[in-house]
């Protein structure tokens, strides 16, 4: 625009003359409308200006207060934000992706006593010098990587003479494009808590231990009990066989049958506390199930045949002949449902029925069905059946008599053994007990060979004479046996410890010896081992001594025990005259 | 491809300067015809009615004309550029809209198109104050295919947002469109659309919209929104709303919205395109002056890649020339100077351009430019 007013005022002072003027008339009215222009622009540029000032004004004011309320607004949340981390007692860190820390709370810095501005830009190890680290930075840096948290990682920290217990979570965190710009962690002090779970802890082991404690001891009185009433028994059959009168003779056999119903309930016992005490175990072996079910006839022929009850066993063909597995577990097992169904039948059968429900490549799965036509078992009684202590109801107590834990034992033999156990009746109708259990096949094809044949103690030839040592500490024992060997016609010696029996043995020349395993001075596996040894360093093998242990340990592994002790078999209590007999003919006929 | 263009600011005279150049032996075979509903549309129209070529024409914001005469914006009359090409090249087609929806009308426009031609290109004008420039454009390639390239613009009322047109030489529709299919296998079409424009203030979210009708914003009225943000009187809106539109951010671009209407009843915004429930907005204003010194450097660029053409057009937003007044001459010429061809166009309520590699889309307060060259 200057540069057009400046034209026109040199061409304005360039007129001399009229005609000048005239020439130049033109040019200047073209500058003068070219300046018109020039204006309208401008105008039209300082209005737009304007317009642009108060709108922009406007909004930049707007803009301004939205900053402000906005900035306010996070004040108060950093504030908050602030107060909580400040209050919260939890010790709250923030960290970069180089594991660094960039923010930690005021529980933090009193936790590791130092102020923010040290802590910030350090890591863990920093820190915690005290602390192996390493594990932690990996779950720190695997937490970065993954992008996922990682909650209730439980660490002991000894940090300036404080032992404390922390839980720590740890999650990422991003920014608004996602990307992981860091971690944020929170640890609590779990000490109090930790000592409480110890606390806690402790007391579980002690009641377990206690109840531990309990079965063995149960387990121990069981054994103790079990002893003096192998002497009442076998005192009351050694009287038996004197000449009482008749009325002395029914109380004797209340006596015996009392007893041996006592003994039945301490076995029961025993056999609980066992499994309570974890300790039972199978001993398995080949065995032949006809010939196991033959034994149960046996057993419950006279009570069978007192009922008059039609007594039968029914086994599938398919089922084989040699099984392997813990026959005398599998026999307590049916004879226990057996039991049952004779005692509550009072007329009609008693049918056992066996089964093979499944097979796989090595083992077989035992159906064993016991059937009555009893008096059954309501809807109410069927609940708590296979509880222990559990009867139908107190009345079976009173009219049956019996302890309610027979079930509950044939429950836990047989879970031992992978299988079920179970019942249908219906009150008056009746009742089916069964179980299955799995069972290993045997590869055996011929009998099996029985330690001794009990069968053959009285098979009507005469016995050899024999001069035995019987070594056995208890007193009651002592006499029972005696009086069983004297009145099978043998001559006795009697030692009452392991090294009188190993004297005895020195000066007499025995045929055989019994050895009792647990005696004072000596044990029997001392005696024994002391006996082998003469004979190994003195004399030759042909003058080899037979020895029978007896031992009350019915456990697992006692009979190994027994003959790796050097020993040639093994009788356990309780056993009768005729077991005795025979075990003493096998080893010496 | 030859093209004759004039301008006249009364439409009377349209007759006159026709017979003319038809008296030169020049024969057209289609006229683009920008014209001002100033003084009266239905003239221009009926100065066609006896000639045998079709007419695109539109109503304006303002006619523009650049062919090195001392004006090149006229807001009365019209401006006509009459082109003469083989008719087999091209195909014209004039829509009442009706009850058709914006997305409808762009479908059906595209369905044409192809049925014409097995590769279109298309030139389209639409009219209606309450269509959705946005929905147009999805339309069209949602039945011609996403690659398709398109220019245009809505047709404008010199600022008045009470009734534009698109007309030919009988028929005038205020709500309606012309497209004109090319067929690209002889006519090369190529332009871009720049606008400058820059967001300001702090990020708002859409709370209640449907289609191009905004409700409310960060939950308060939308007109309230722009009244008290633009310190502005409910009588500046929607004028106001045209140079300072609704800037929308997507993930790293963004679109620009102006207020085309006032739905005054329910406190609302009808804007020339969709502006989506939830999107981020924020205001925007053009930079000042300087804008042009971009658009004449985007100008630049695209020369250098295409500087053979028989033909320009420009569809420039009405908010450029609110914005630059009268200065805007300089962006306008600037093409027609580097080309050495005269430019057409009008200033448009909205614009359609398919910027070189991208899809097609519609915006506001854009230059959008096109150079048209027969293979």
């Amino acid at each position: 625009m200057g540069k057009r007013t400046n034209k026109i005022n040199k061409i304005i002072e360039g007129i001399r003359s009229f005609e000048d003027f005239l020439s130049h008339k033109e040019e200047i009215l073209q500058g003068v409308q070219n300046l018109e222009h020039d204006k309208q622009v401008l105008k039209f540029k300082f209005e737009r200006l304007l317009k642009d000032k108060n709108v922009l004004n406007s909004l930049l004011k707007k803009t301004t207060e939205d900053l402000n309320n906005a900035v306010e607004a996070l004040k108060t949340r950093a504030e908050e934000l602030g107060i909580l981390l400040s209050t919260i007692p939890a010790l709250v860190y923030f960290k970069d992706t180089d594991l660094k820390y960039i923010l930690v709370n005021k529980s933090f810095e009193r936790f590791v006593n130092l102020p923010f501005y040290v802590i910030k830009g350090k890591m863990v190890e920093d820190i915690f010098p005290a602390y192996k680290t390493n594990n932690y930075s990996e779950m720190e840096r695997e937490v970065i990587q993954s992008g996922l948290p990682l909650y209730n990682i439980e660490e002991f920290i000894q940090q300036e003479e404080k032992e404390v217990w922390l839980t720590s979570n740890l999650a990422p965190f991003r920014d608004t494009e996602g990307e992981i710009i860091g971690l944020v962690g929170i640890s609590w002090d779990i000490t109090e808590r930790k000592k409480h779970e110890n606390e806690l802890q402790y007391a579980k082991e002690q009641a377990e231990e206690g109840t531990r404690a309990k079965s063995e001891f149960l387990a121990n009185m069981s054994h103790e009990i079990r002893t003096p009433m192998n002497g009442i028994i076998g005192m009351a059959e050694i009287l038996k066989q004197a000449d009482l009168g008749e009325q002395e003779k029914e109380n004797l056999e209340i006596l015996i049958s009392s007893t041996r119903s006592l003994l039945t309930l301490v076995n029961d016992i025993l056999d609980i506390s066992k499994i309570e005490a974890g300790k039972i175990e199978l001993e398995i072996q080949d065995f032949e199930i006809r010939k196991l079910l033959k034994d149960i006839e046996n057993i419950i022929y006279i009570k069978t045949e007192e009922k008059a009850l039609n007594y039968k066993t029914f086994i599938n063909p398919n089922v084989p002949e040699f099984l392997r597995g813990d026959p005398s577990r599998l026999k307590q097992i049916t004879l226990n449902l057996v039991n049952n169904a004779v005692k509550f039948t009072l007329k009609g059968q008693v049918h056992i029925y066996i089964d093979i429900v499944d097979e796989h490549k090595d083992r077989v799965k035992l159906m064993v069905k016991v059937h009555d036509s009893g008096i059954g078992i309501s809807k109410e009684g069927k609940k708590n059946l296979f509880q222990l202590f559990s009867q139908v109801d107190t009345s079976t107590t009173k009219n049956y008599g019996g302890t309610g834990l027979g079930l509950s034992i044939a429950k836990q033999l047989v879970m031992l053994m992978n299988g079920e156990i179970g019942m249908e009746s219906e009150q008056d109708k009746g009742s089916t007990f069964w179980f299955t259990a799995w069972i290993e096949k045997s590869s055996r094809t011929v009998a099996v060979q029985e330690p001794f044949d009990k069968h053959a103690a009285f098979d009507g030839k005469p016995l050899k004479k024999l001069y035995i040592l019987l070594a056995e500490d208890n007193e009651i024992n002592q006499r029972i046996i005696q009086y069983s060997l004297t009145n099978a016609g043998y001559k006795v010696d009697v030692a009452r410890n392991g090294q009188e029996a190993v004297d005895m043995y020195h000066q007499n020349n025995y045929d055989l010896v019994l050895m009792d395993v647990q005696m004072p001075v000596l044990d029997g596996y001392e005696a024994t081992a002391h006996i082998r040894n003469v004979e190994n360093t003195i004399l030759n093998d042909s003058q080899r001594i037979p020895i029978v242990a007896l031992t009350a340990n019915a456990m697992k592994g006692d009979r190994e025990k027994c003959l790796d002790a050097g020993m040639d078999e093994y009788l356990s209590k309780p056993f009768t005259p005729s077991d005795l007999i025979g075990i003493i003919r096998s080893v010496t006929e | 491809m030859k093209t004759i263009s004039f301008a006249v600011n009364n439409p009377e005279e349209i007759k006159i300067k026709l017979d003319k150049q038809i008296s030169t032996g020049f024969s057209p075979t289609l006229a683009f015809v920008f014209a001002s509903v100033k003084p009266d549309i239905h003239i221009t129209s009926q100065a066609f009615k006896d000639y045998p070529f079709p007419v695109f024409g539109c109503s304006t914001g303002g006619n523009i004309l650049s062919d090195n005469s001392e004006n090149c914006i006229y807001e009365e009359g019209a401006v006509v550029t009459l082109v003469e090409f083989n008719e087999k090249y091209f195909s014209y087609r004039i829509i009442e809209r009706g009850s058709l929806s914006s997305f409808d009308l762009g479908r059906d426009i595209g369905l044409w198109g192809v049925s014409e031609f097995k590769d279109p290109a298309f030139i389209v004008v639409a009219s209606g104050l309450s269509l959705d420039g946005k929905e147009l454009v999805e339309g069209v390639l949602d039945a011609a295919g996403d690659d398709t390239i398109m220019f245009g613009g809505l047709a404008g009322d010199n600022t008045r947002f009470e009734q534009p047109f698109v007309f030919s030489g009988n028929t005038i529709l205020d709500s309606g469109a012309i497209s004109i299919a090319l067929d690209k296998e002889h006519i090369d079409i190529k332009g871009l659309a720049f606008s400058g424009w820059v967001g300001l203030g702090k990020d708002l979210r859409v709370t209640s919209s449907i289609g191009n009708i905004v409700y409310s914003i960060d939950d308060e009225p939308a007109l309230e929104i722009y009244k008290k943000y633009l310190d502005v009187k409910d009588a500046d809106l929607p004028a106001i709303g045209v140079e300072y539109p609704l800037l929308i951010k997507h993930n790293n671009t963004f679109s620009l919205r102006a207020v085309m209407g006032v739905d005054r009843e329910n406190q609302a915004l009808i804007f020339a395109g969709t502006v989506p429930q939830d999107s981020i907005v924020t205001f925007s204003s053009s930079p000042g002056f300087e804008v042009m010194d971009s658009t004449k450097e985007k100008i630049n660029e695209f020369y250098e890649e295409h500087q053979d053409a028989d033909m320009l057009l420009l569809f420039s937003c009405m908010a450029r020339y609110l914005a630059l007044g009268p200065v805007i001459t300089e962006e306008i010429n600037f093409s027609a100077e580097k080309w050495g061809i005269p430019v057409s166009g009008f200033f448009t309520y909205g614009e359609i351009g398919t910027n070189v590699g991208t899809r097609c889309d519609f915006f506001n307060q854009t230059y959008t430019f096109v150079i048209l060259k027969e293979k």
